[in-house]
């Protein structure tokens, strides 16, 4: 068992090889040597570590990741796994807040997740709907707006 | 922080009324309001766990060694934290630095803290602070440095794609949220021509988009749909970064080419009618190595123009350009202002010489100096598929006269590789000849004696050249060299020289027998010469060299019949070097023995080549591919190419029997280990039933069907060229 403790304080019980999911987590344990030491987590808050460990729990199995070729044809395909969809259906703030956990935390295979979910989202939006989605103000003067849909026009109409 | 309406004494007041009477009144140490704490803490009651812990902390003023005060700080710490009073969590994390600055805990924590209020700057001070006190040998000291390492990371993100101007950026913008290599990676996701619109989303998003687009080196826009114009040339030249090592541009808008190319060549365009001039620095251009424009231009027409910077691409090494005329390209080489360029590709050259110009332009020679540094030179149209027919017909032939052909070879004496393809280079007026007499074969032997590629497929030339004996490929496909006037009226045919030749002697390799000791490769389509000339042209290169023949539709060769008298064997054997009678009855067993290592033999569009001429044929080991199309070859003669180490017990040696047999094994497959060097082999669908075909197929060999006939072709031009000829007096 390891424990855990978010940058808000809380502490969580963890076994030892799902928080092993986190390679800085891994490399911590390794460098203090002692298992009962409580690891800080800071930049994690307790809802999104939470969140987490319920994804490392879920993965604990997975076998470890192949070779570089294999991760370059993964991180090409954008389909995602069913359970992952699912543990991804959160309020944007909460993406977000995962995907920069999973970047901390060194969790590759989540962090893989997290783009891909993000990256969907992007997929075939127009400016506007990016806009949109994403509350994004237009800082563009109309003028420079023009300008560069003007040089861009021949990759819009495919 | 100011507006934080909580204070000490709040908690202790909430603390002392909910939780004193019921839970504290046997608690009268230190250590036990900690252990109240703890449970308050655990039981999500945090206001009262702050009291239980400072009335701890209190107590321990006075008696400091009965609780961990240090642990009991950073409880206290989180305890404020949870209830969002920041300034005293502050305070208790800046107390653990004081009271135990030895203890890498206190700097965890108000680093944290900073962290956690987003001031990554304070946090990596906190965290590097505590780097210099604690002991090297503190447990904790990894710990620390991880938080010091993310923090120093984060004050970094922050910073990314953020410009100061900008109006609060939303939460929930990826771009803004996200450390740039994870916006890289997502962005990488999405497909390219989604990325340039999305361009217009906002300024970050620009700014990271244009991070995230690959690196272009190569700007190939040669089957580009949209008509390329100097504002978009400019536009993709300008955000190319500096990367772009070589630009191709096929579709330029007409009234733009100019433009285009003075933007590549002189890095700007000239103010024309208004117009704004488009100016790339000089390092967007700096690695461009190779320019591909297939628009015809006039921008080396007007050096003086751009006189002052018409250095900007000193470096380019590969330039293809349409050039209008060749003073033009002259002047181009000439000047010196492309001291790298190896490569020079002008299809299209027009020659604007006229009668007496050209004495004036053959002097101006003189003061040009050698162009020591282009190796490759290519005139007229492209280089001929592999197929080994330059279908250049359609395209207009390039004119260079005869004389400027030579001059211009005269400034290139290092040249190794010259492509002549599709030029007329017979065209000279009566005032020329009346001028000057003096021979205009091109004698490459002086003028370029390192070259090794001579191509003169489809073009017209005075005479054939004298060719150094360094060269290793010649191509003369469709070449003809006739010298006649008035050859306006020729057009559309195609032959070889022939007696109408006043300077050659009607061969095409010429006397010297070391000279083509180096050929690999022959190539005489369709020649109309005397057998006996080709035979003797061909003898004079080195036959056991010797790889590729091409005779394709040289009908005066008779593969059938046996060779004109007993008599004329002797001359055979000595004039081809044999050491002793070769026993050669026809011209097929003479080829095979003149060139025995042959691996390519195309002898295709020839009535004569019939299934007995396979019989000398199939004495070549090596060969590899066999063009027959459109002779009288059939599937039984083929086959005894292809069966010539075929065993079949007790078979006699009919060719027709044999295929059976073949056909038969082939079927059964049993005939795993039979592998006939012969690959390829190129006929017609009339020559070959499928049923033979499929069975090749079985043992690797692949007959490849063509369907046109280039012999019915040959029909028409040679109809057309007797009524050229009988209509002309010369």
């Amino acid at each position: 068992m390891v424990k855990l403790t978010s940058s808000d304080g809380e502490s969580f019980d963890v076994e030892k090889d799902v928080a092993e999911r986190s390679i800085l987590i891994k490399n911590m344990i390794e460098d203090v040597g002692d298992d009962s030491t409580e690891i800080p987590i800071p930049n994690v808050t307790a809802n999104v570590l939470k969140k987490v460990l319920e994804w490392c729990e879920h993965h604990k199995g997975d076998p470890a990741p192949a070779n570089e070729d294999d991760t370059d044809a993964r991180k090409k395909s954008t389909d995602i796994d069913e359970w992952d969809q699912k543990f991804m259906q959160v309020d944007q703030e909460m993406l977000f807040e995962i995907i920069l956990a999973a970047n901390y935390l060194d969790i590759k295979a989540l962090l893989e997740v997290g783009c891909k979910t993000v990256a969907n989202m992007i997929k075939g939006k127009t400016p506007e709907e990016i806009r949109r989605t994403f509350n994004i103000q237009n800082d563009f003067t109309p003028e420079e707006e023009a300008q560069i849909r003007r040089e861009n026009e021949w990759a819009e109409d495919r | 922080m100011d507006n934080t309406i909580y204070g000490d004494r709040r908690y202790a007041v909430i603390f002392e009324s909910v939780a004193w009477d019921r839970e504290t009144s046997n608690a009268d140490s230190g250590s036990d309001y900690v252990e109240l704490g703890d449970n308050l803490t655990k039981r999500q009651c945090f206001e009262s766990a702050y009291g239980a812990y400072s009335k701890a902390l209190d107590l321990a003023a006075c008696s400091p060694d009965t609780i961990d005060v240090l642990d009991c700080l950073y409880k206290r710490y989180v305890a404020a934290m949870k209830i969002g009073a920041m300034r005293f969590a502050l305070r208790d994390a800046m107390e653990m630095i004081y009271s135990y600055p030895e203890s890498p805990m206190g700097y965890l924590t108000a680093g944290n803290f900073y962290q956690s209020q987003q001031d990554y700057n304070s946090a990596t001070l906190i965290y590097l602070d505590g780097l210099k006190v604690v002991d090297s040998d503190h447990s904790m000291l990894p710990v620390l440095m991880h938080s010091y390492e993310a923090a120093v990371l984060w004050a970094m993100r922050k910073s990314n794609f953020q410009d100061d101007s900008e109006p609060t950026p939303s939460r929930v913008d990826p771009v803004y949220r996200l450390p740039r290599e994870l916006v890289l990676n997502i962005l990488d996701q999405i497909p390219l021509s989604q990325r340039l619109q999305l361009l217009r989303v906002s300024r970050a998003w620009r700014s990271a988009l244009y991070k995230s687009l690959p690196d272009v080196t190569d700007l190939n826009l040669e089957n580009c749909k949209w008509p390329i114009t100097a504002n978009k040339l400019h536009s993709l030249l300008a955000q190319g970064r500096g990367w772009i090592t070589s630009i191709s541009l096929g579709n330029v808008a007409h009234v733009d080419a100019n433009t285009c190319a003075e933007l590549v060549v002189f890095g700007k365009t000239a103010t024309t009618d208004g117009s704004e001039s488009k100016q790339l620095r000089q390092r967007d251009l700096a690695a461009v190595r190779v320019f591909k424009f297939d628009c015809c231009t006039t921008v080396f027409a007007k050096p003086s123009r751009f006189a002052a910077s018409w250095s900007v691409l000193p470096q380019l090494e590969e330039l293809r350009i349409r050039i209008e005329n060749s003073p033009e390209l002259m002047q181009l080489l000439a000047d010196g202002k492309l001291p790298r360029l190896r490569e020079l590709d002008c299809y299209a050259v027009e020659d604007i010489v006229r009668s007496s110009d050209d004495v004036i332009y053959l002097n101006d020679t003189v003061k040009y100096g050698p162009q020591n540094q282009l190796k490759v030179l290519r005139l007229g149209g492209p280089a001929p598929s592999s197929s080994g027919f330059p279908y250049v017909q359609n395209l207009r032939a390039s004119i260079i006269s005869p004389r400027s052909l030579q001059r211009l070879l005269q400034l290139l004496p290092e040249l190794e590789e010259f492509y002549c393809v599709n030029v007329n280079s017979r065209r000279i007026t009566d005032d020329m000849l009346s001028r000057n007499r003096i021979s205009l074969r091109l004698n490459l032997r002086e003028l370029t004696p390192k070259l090794r590629v001579l191509d003169l497929s489809s073009s017209k030339m005075r005479a054939v050249p004298l060719v150094p004996a360094s060269c290793e490929v010649i191509n003369m496909d469709f070449c003809e060299s006739l010298c006649i006037r008035n050859c306006e009226t020729f057009r559309g045919v195609r032959y070889y020289d022939d007696v109408l030749d006043n300077e050659g002697d009607g061969y095409f390799l010429q006397e010297e027998a070391d000279e083509y000791k180096n050929l690999r490769s022959i190539s005489v389509v369709r020649s109309a010469r005397p057998f006996e000339k080709i035979f003797d042209s061909l003898a004079r290169c080195d036959g056991m060299k010797l790889t590729t023949l091409n005779l394709h539709g040289c009908q005066t060769i008779d593969f059938s019949s046996k060779l004109p008298s007993p008599s004329d064997f002797a001359k055979y054997y000595e004039r081809y070097g044999f050491e002793e009678d070769p026993q050669v009855f026809d011209s097929a067993e003479l080829l095979v023995h003149m060139f025995p290592n042959l691996e390519e033999l195309r002898v295709g569009c020839n009535d004569t080549v019939t299934d007995s001429t396979m019989d000398a044929f199939k004495m070549l080991d090596n060969l590899r591919l066999l063009d027959i199309a459109c002779t009288k070859v059939s599937e039984f003669g083929l086959s005894s190419v292809i069966l010539k180490d075929f065993n079949t017990r007790d078979v006699p040696k009919n060719n027709v029997v044999k295929l059976e047999v073949f056909r038969w094994t082939a079927q059964v497959g049993q005939i795993d280990w039979f592998k006939p060097m012969l690959k390829t082999v190129i006929a017609t669908p009339r020559q070959m039933s499928v049923k033979s075909i499929n069975c090749f197929a079985v043992v690797g060999v692949c007959v490849n069907l063509v369907h046109h006939s280039h012999h019915l072709a040959q029909r028409v031009e040679e109809s057309l060229y007797n009524q050229c000829v009988s209509s002309h007096t010369f």
